[in-house]
């Protein structure tokens, strides 16, 4: 699993929030610079964009742009995530570790519809 | 696996300064610029798969006030989507097979060409799929597909109306469905004097309605999830009403905001569809905006944020009345088909 962390992440530090889990510190190589995380907005209870290509082991910072609470979650097979109540400003992400379409749903605001293609590396 | 990792973002810090700079009060738009936002469309979309012809609708409309669907013969899907009563039945909760009281308040069907999800809970995407739920659920109508098809092609005047539908398709579930489905997405609701105002009639509301539609769009926030013009979002909310029916938690049991959480009524012709909520515990309207203005009754861990105490004052609670009032049409009830014998 690779962990980068992003601009956002970083002003969440430094307004004094931790994060809920630990993330996890990639092994980078020396010299190279991380990835950051492609980012899905949620504005007028729709994802923006509604599809998304990205790489194994990419990671999705999922960012509510709304002034209501959105639940984002997937029950793709081996792409199973749930955000839980994501606050307006909150911001979640998501890495995904195996190839394959994964269908991601608000659970709240079922208009909402993102399919992420993830390609193999 | 994926690992997720939370974080609260610049916007949400950003926004709380903006708040305290400013006040907790948000500027609003003027209100004929919110207006734009319930602006009636045009036509009715009907799926690819299943285009709105007039001989479709027309078995459609058979159908669903055919009796014969059911297994006691008795129980049609107008009998409880009354278009008399607003194409509901005025109970606070249903009645099916047998007499036997439902769990949950008959929903209208008004306006649903545009759904996103049906039932209460939302457990059907389609039109096509929601029709068959009730026909064959043993509380409701009882009837299993393969006697239902037998049935209908018992009765001989039927053949031909699914054949100038569906040419070459035969009786089967699967026309049933799509027949009643091109039937009710044809179930609209009709202008109402909010949509005379919107469309720039500036006496189609009293001062009372339009201070009520400020409140809806504003202070109240009604509009934040009956939004648009069918006053809906298609979406689940725990709004705190007691009771165990886990509602849109049922289908996805590991998301806590989805328990007790149902769909957004649409509030067209709303007046003349009491009760209300899912299970009819509220007897009119006034009860309605009170159960909101305190924030729900019930506080337990799926209660939907958006649900708060407003602090509205009773002049405020009679203005959202009367803007409540002006979404009810003046469209006559449909007019009953003759049944195929």
């Amino acid at each position: 699993m690779r962990w980068f962390p992003s601009l956002a992440a970083a002003a969440a530090v430094a307004i004094g929030l931790s994060a809920a889990s630990e993330p996890e510190k990639p092994a980078a190589a020396p010299g190279s610079q991380p990835a950051a995380p492609v980012v899905v907005s949620q504005k007028n209870k729709v994802f923006n964009p509604e599809l998304l290509v990205i790489k194994q082991g990419d990671s999705v910072l999922f960012r509510n742009d709304d002034p209501v609470t959105h639940n984002v979650f997937s029950r793709t097979e081996g792409s199973l995530f749930n955000l839980k109540m994501q606050q307006p400003g909150q911001e979640d992400v998501v890495t995904f570790q195996l190839p394959g379409e994964v269908t991601v749903r608000c659970a709240i605001h079922p208009s909402m519809k993102l399919t992420i293609q993830v390609e193999e590396e | 696996m994926n690992r997720a990792t939370r974080t609260a973002g610049l916007g949400g810090l950003l926004g709380a300064i903006a708040l305290a700079a400013f006040g907790a009060q948000a500027v609003e738009p003027p209100l004929r610029e919110r207006a734009q936002a319930f602006v009636r469309p045009q036509g009715i979309p009907h799926p690819a798969d299943n285009a709105g012809s007039g001989a479709r609708i027309e078995l459609g409309r058979t159908l669903f006030f055919d009796p014969r669907l059911s297994a006691s013969g008795t129980v049609s899907c107008g009998t409880c989507h009354n278009p008399a009563f607003d194409w509901g039945d005025g109970l606070a909760l249903g009645v099916g097979h047998g007499m036997k009281q439902l769990e949950r308040r008959t929903p209208t069907i008004l306006n649903l060409a545009w759904g996103e999800a049906f039932f209460w809970d939302g457990r059907a995407t389609s039109l096509e799929e929601q029709a068959l739920g009730p026909i064959q659920a043993q509380g409701e109508m009882n009837m299993p597909l393969e006697k239902l098809v037998e049935k209908l092609g018992s009765i001989a005047e039927y053949a031909p109306l699914f054949e100038a539908a569906y040419p070459g398709e035969s009786i089967s579930a699967r026309t049933v469905a799509k027949a009643l489905a091109a039937f009710e997405r044809t179930v609209v609701s009709g202008e109402a004097p909010f949509d005379r105002w919107v469309e720039g009639d500036e006496h189609a509301l009293d001062a009372a309605a339009l201070r009520g539609f400020d409140l809806f769009t504003g202070k109240a926030q009604c509009a934040t999830c009956h939004q648009g013009w069918r006053f809906t979002d298609d979406s689940f909310y725990d709004i705190g009403i007691e009771g165990n029916d886990l509602g849109r938690g049922a289908l996805l049991p590991d998301v806590e905001v989805t328990r007790h959480a149902f769909k957004t009524p649409t509030l067209r012709n709303v007046d003349r569809r009491a009760p209300y909520m899912h299970n009819g515990s509220e007897p009119d309207l006034e009860a309605v905006i009170a159960l909101y203005d305190r924030g729900g009754r019930v506080k337990r861990p799926s209660l939907s944020p958006e649900i708060k105490p407003l602090g509205l004052s009773d002049d405020e609670k009679h203005d959202l009345l009367a803007f409540l009032r002006t979404l009810t049409s003046s469209t006559p009830p449909a007019a009953l088909p003759m049944m195929p014998r």
